[in-house]
């Protein structure tokens, strides 16, 4: 059986076909929920963002032209909704809470390696919190998917060179930022 | 190249979209260098981490949700009238050579129903109208209230439910039109906001409408509703709002995709 591919789907529910976009909902809603969880570090409010990346992209689908990706489009509204909730965002702050995952990050042998690695890991959430919204969001996108740097410079409304950078700059802040909490806590790190 | 120049492509390299000769000219320089073997290791090691950086389960009330709100989606599509529906509809139906026979045979229509209803129900009819004019008055003036009680719920739901309340009267009085105008500048959800944008398009023979259609411009931060707005002066044919969107093009953090389609807007009104 060919499988339709998203932007045939996409394109059925311009025309009316509501019921489609749940079957982009199934595929995409995974991805795109990291996405806005790594972007806030908030559950509630990354499932609620989610609910309402959905509804714009059912609401504006007579937007959609079918000549771009329909993942580059998806992404460009998610960019939208978290910019336009930004305020409600900034306050609430990121919350990674390191607790809630000692259990999936924490394999180590030795009790002494499993703090080492968690210890690793908070510095990294920590780090990545402190990044400017625009790099930590060039960032999550080029690790989310694999997406091009094509994709991912019309997702911004950049140039592929111009994303590159970004990326590459982000990676760069990201490291400094690390090398900082590795020092200070004491953990060998990058 | 030198290393700083081959530092600055590891993350393309980590990313694998390099090419066969730039991976192999780059790999040539790796495996020659100490210091860019090992801060390719400990980038390739940061990387990694970020994967493995970890996300919480979606809860068991996400894809109901999702479900909820396209059926919500689905059955005020139904009921609420839009312009985008609408406009549609007639264009499909009003062809050079459909048209003109649909309009006449509709005007029969109307003119018969028009002339039976008169010729049978005169004098009777007379009264039930007087009475049946009051009561619609009276609906009228509840349906408004209702309307602008809803549009200050706390839940964004809630408004938008206002809002297309609003909508479907035929006329809207003052106390509606400034409220909606109200919910336009200055409610926190966008989503309400754009519902609220369709409404007043309705209303734009109401007095006040247009102008403050036009004020509201200078007052929206979101792209969306920037964009939305200048496709509604064109559609309203508004040029006293060319100003206000010329205005709007000078600001510093406009999105690129708005100030293309500012422009084409302004292009339109001029």
């Amino acid at each position: 059986m060919v499988q339709l591919t998203d932007n045939a789907i996409m394109l059925t529910v311009k025309e009316g076909n509501l019921d489609g976009m749940a079957l982009l909902f199934e595929r995409h809603h995974h991805p795109l929920f990291k996405f806005l969880f790594r972007m806030t570090g908030d559950h509630v409010a990354s499932e609620d963002l989610l609910q309402t990346v959905f509804y714009r992209l059912i609401r504006y689908r007579h937007t959609f032209s079918g000549k771009g990706e329909f993942r580059t489009w998806m992404y460009h509204v998610a960019r939208n909704v978290l910019k336009d909730n930004a305020k409600k965002i900034k306050k609430a702050g990121l919350q990674y809470n390191i607790a809630d995952f000692e259990e999936s990050i924490a394999n180590g042998e030795s009790a002494d390696e499993r703090v080492v690695q968690q210890q690793e890991m908070a510095g990294l959430m920590d780090a990545l919190q402190q990044l400017p919204a625009e790099y930590r969001e060039a960032l999550i996108l080029s690790r989310i998917e694999c997406l091009k740097y094509s994709e991912i410079g019309e997702i911004l409304e950049i140039s592929e060179g111009a994303a590159k950078i970004r990326v590459y700059r982000a990676i760069d802040q990201l490291r400094n930022i690390y090398k900082k909490y590795n020092t200070k806590a004491g953990v060998d790190g990058l | 190249m030198d290393c700083k120049q081959y530092k600055a492509q590891f993350t393309w390299w980590l990313s694998g979209q390099m090419t066969a000769e730039e991976s192999q000219r780059f790999q040539a320089h790796v495996a020659a260098c100490s210091e860019c073997r090992n801060e390719l290791e400990a980038e390739e090691r940061l990387f990694h981490l970020l994967d493995a950086m970890p996300v919480p389960e979606l809860t068991d009330q996400v894809k109901p949700g999702f479900n909820n709100m396209l059926d919500d989606y689905k059955q005020k599509s139904k009921s609420v009238w839009s312009w985008q529906t609408m406009g549609n509809r007639i264009n499909r139906l009003w062809t050079p050579r459909t048209g003109p026979r649909l309009a006449y045979g509709i005007l029969l229509l109307i003119t018969g129903a028009a002339a039976g209803y008169m010729i049978n129900h005169r004098s009777v009819e007379n009264t039930n109208q007087q009475q049946i004019a009051q009561l619609s008055l009276q609906l009228q003036e509840m349906r408004q209230n209702f309307s602008v009680a809803l549009l200050e719920n706390n839940s964004a739901a809630e408004r938008i439910r206002g809002v297309a309340y609003a909508g479907e009267m035929a006329d809207a009085n003052k106390q509606v039109i400034q409220a909606l105008l109200t919910t336009l500048n200055n409610d926190p959800n966008v989503n309400v906001r754009l519902v609220t944008l369709e409404a007043l398009i309705k209303f734009a023979g109401e007095p006040g409408v247009r102008i403050g259609l036009v004020q509201s411009i200078d007052n929206q931060e979101s792209p969306l509703m920037q964009a939305a707005i200048a496709d509604a002066m064109v559609r309203l044919q508004e040029k006293k709002s060319v100003g206000s969107l010329q205005n709007l093009l000078k600001k510093k953090a406009l999105n690129e995709m708005v100030k293309q389609r500012v422009t084409q807007c302004i292009q339109k009104l001029i």
